[in-house]
């Protein structure tokens, strides 16, 4: 079954209990840079959080999303995948977390460069502003600022 | 001392909501023991032998009163009436309960205090040397940089789960190295360059436990505006690179090895010059709003030294030695620090009553500008004393069993928690300390033996330091028995840091005071005037000791 989808800014985000926002189907990495017949609709290329930049600097263009598969939310390199692929590779398109994620992670996820989340199991949907925002202000690079506390406001 | 502003505070109040509703949640059962597990222990709650214990965070050491008071509260209302100051100068506490956690932070908050990353696979407590800001040799205060670390590792969305813990610590004196940066999985020594701007040296996969290694020397000089951002890079090519199929494997001192320093260097490198760096740059103005919360507090002019208490120190041995041994120069006139004893014999290394810590945090105020500091080698330091303040100030200490007279002395001691708490250890440490603290009572004997770092661990974890004291105790399971291993010629310092060796196969618990007896006898017997122990250790070379220690007796 579709997981549902938070995305970044989303102005449906209070609409979240809506089933019809989903996250839409991907391929591997190995498939999509090998696949040469032409897909109707365009997919996401999920990759693996060991995925080094070197493997995604050739990546074909023609896809939807690039999502990073969690198979342990404990498994922190998809946060510092994600900033590289966001300041090494310069990608501006949507990239997604995706896997075995916990609600508490939401926040982080976005601040670190993610601008989908597939929703984690178990999220309890009423919390869910806690979980995206679960402090007003951070130290460091927020999801709605590229710059750290200190240079944002003047204290 | 710093002082918390409204985006502090918000952090922490917001901070104990938040755990409030993940307790919640694990205790309805929406939250699962694993998924829980991290959440828990990035707040510093660990599940214990006999009950969860807390470790509360007290950032580089540094308390105020009034923060003291609060600790001695919670400790008599959720707790057994004591605390205990670990090795990373924070303060735990082993017997709360788990739903009560939630208020006790609450408690925390109130006074400008929290438990974030006292635990758990993430950056934890910044550390430094206890006498910062009022030691002699001191290139800049680095409690400062430490707070500005603290902050841009509160919360850090990126390096909440890394492969494993995380440890930095300061140092800016140029003579000692009491923070042990060269023991840290990055040590920070600040510097400055040519142009007399502050800098650090970064030294990267430094580290005690299963596999000690002395850290090495990443860059020589990275300017203050960037030392964020350049840290950011090293902590991202270690969350993408270091090992997770193996836990004691996982720390970055493994992967500086695998890869070599300097193609570590070279991926740090490459990271940092992708990013922006002009966004990351520490800036002026806020580092100067953190250094106005370190100002000198007001003190007094006075000629007053030392020697103006030769005569009430003649007549008064016990006097006499504690001003030997417990007291520190001051980079002010007429000032000293003073490390109170948390050593007693008879007394766990480290634990404090909540009757001492009220009267403590009394004394800092009466004596001390109302703060006080926490030591890496589990005691207290009122660091602005006056000099004409000691005497009254001792006969308080002595009534209140805070004056022992040892510190730097082989009873000095740094000791974990060991098997009588935690549930890692392979063995108890607490009763080991007892039994050498009862073997070498007589001061006179231990100030003969001069300054010997004596430091015991209950498991592989050293979490107790064993790799760099002098005399290494590290307490090993076999089947099923508590057996301790000892090493000699541990050394922290920057300039001569050193791991110890172990000596040969281990003891059983009540084998060891008389072991260390012998290790002393050689030395006592051998040494040279005024020589340490690590230099008669280097100089006879392991296998005399080992001799010593294993001979068998004459039939």
């Amino acid at each position: 079954m579709p997981k549902k989808l938070l995305k970044k800014g989303d102005p449906h985000l209070t609409n979240l209990t809506s089933p019809d926002i989903e996250s839409s189907a991907a391929v591997t990495l190995e498939f999509w840079q090998e696949c040469d017949t032409d897909i109707p609709e365009e997919p996401g290329v999920l990759i693996q959080t060991n995925t080094t930049l070197d493997q995604l600097i050739n990546l074909k263009p023609g896809f939807a999303f690039i999502g990073i598969q969690f198979n342990a939310f404990s498994d922190g390199r998809g946060f510092s995948l994600a900033s590289q692929i966001r300041s090494q590779l310069n990608y501006q398109g949507d990239l997604r977390a995706c896997g075995d994620l916990i609600p508490d992670q939401i926040a982080s996820l976005f601040n670190c460069g993610f601008s989908s989340i597939e929703l984690p199991e178990n999220t309890n949907e009423t919390l869910i502003y806690e979980y995206i925002t679960p402090f007003s202000e951070s130290y460091q690079t927020h999801q709605l600022s590229p710059t750290p506390l200190y240079r944002r406001v003047t204290r | 001392m710093y002082q918390y502003d409204q985006y502090d505070q918000n952090m922490v109040d917001e901070r104990v909501k938040q755990y409030r509703q993940q307790t919640l949640r694990y205790l309805d059962g929406s939250l699962t023991e694993e998924q829980f597990l991290p959440l828990r222990l990035q707040n510093g709650l660990y599940i214990q032998r006999h009950a969860p214990m807390l470790r509360v965070a007290i950032p580089y050491g540094m308390l105020r009163a009034d923060q003291l008071r609060v600790l001695a509260d919670i400790s008599d209302q959720y707790d057994r009436g004591y605390g205990h100051i670990s090795t990373r100068q924070n303060m735990q506490l082993n017997w709360v309960k788990l739903d009560q956690v939630p208020d006790i932070l609450e408690k925390l908050a109130s006074v400008q205090m929290h438990a974030i990353q006292t635990s758990g696979n993430c950056i934890r407590n910044v550390t430094t040397d206890q006498f910062a800001g009022v030691a002699f040799d001191e290139v800049a205060d680095p409690r400062p940089w430490c707070e500005v670390l603290r902050q841009w590792s509160t919360f850090h969305p990126e390096f909440a789960f890394l492969p494993r813990k995380f440890k930095i610590a300061i140092n800016a004196n140029t003579s000692k190295d009491r923070a042990a940066i060269k023991f840290h999985d990055i040590g920070l020594q600040i510097v400055k360059n040519a142009q007399q701007e502050i800098g650090f040296e970064v030294w990267v996969g430094g580290g005690l436990g299963r596999t000690p290694i002395v850290a090495e020397k990443l860059e020589a000089f990275i300017h203050w505006q960037d030392i964020l951002g350049y840290l950011e890079s090293v902590l991202r090519v270690y969350n993408l690179n270091g090992r997770r199929d193996n836990k004691y494997k996982a720390r970055i001192k493994i992967l500086v090895k695998a890869l070599g320093v300097d193609t570590f260097r070279t991926l740090v490198q490459t990271d940092w010059d992708s990013r922006d760096q002009q966004n990351l740059k520490l800036t002026q103005h806020e580092v100067d709003r953190i250094h106005n919360c370190f100002t000198a507090p007001d003190y007094q002019v006075s000629n007053t030294d030392l020697d103006s208490l030769k005569d009430m120190a003649a007549i008064n041995p016990g006097f006499r030695n504690w001003l030997n041994h417990n007291i520190a120069k001051h980079r002010v006139t007429g000032y000293v620090a003073v490390t109170l004893a948390l050593k007693a014999t008879g007394e766990a290394p480290g634990d404090i009553t909540s009757t001492q810590m009220n009267l403590i945090a009394d004394l800092a105020e009466q004596y001390s500008f109302g703060e006080l500091r926490t030591t890496h080698e589990q005691n207290m330091v009122l660091a602005d004393v006056r000099i004409e303040d000691l005497y009254s100030l001792w006969q308080i200490l002595i009534e209140a069993n805070l004056a022992t007279a040892n510190i730097g002395t082989l009873n000095d001691m740094i000791c974990c928690p060991g098997g009588d708490f935690c549930a890692l250890a392979n063995a108890k440490s607490i009763p080991i300390a007892k039994d050498i603290q009862a073997q070498f009572e007589d001061l006179d004997y231990l100030y003969d033996l001069g300054d010997i770092q004596l430091n015991i661990s209950g498991c592989m974890n050293a979490c107790g330091h064993h790799h760099i004291g002098d005399i290494g105790i590290l307490g090993v399971d076999k089947k099923g028995e508590e057996f301790y291993q000892i090493s000699i010629g541990g050394h922290s310092q920057y300039h001569d840091a050193s791991i110890g060796k172990i000596l040969g196969p281990s003891f059983k618990s009540n084998q060891v005071a008389d072991v260390i007896q012998k290790i002393l006898d050689l030395y006592v017997t051998e040494r040279f005037a005024e020589e340490s122990f690590t230099q008669v250790v280097r100089r006879l070379g392991h296998q005399t000791f080992k001799e010593k220690v294993y001979a068998k007796k004459a039939a």
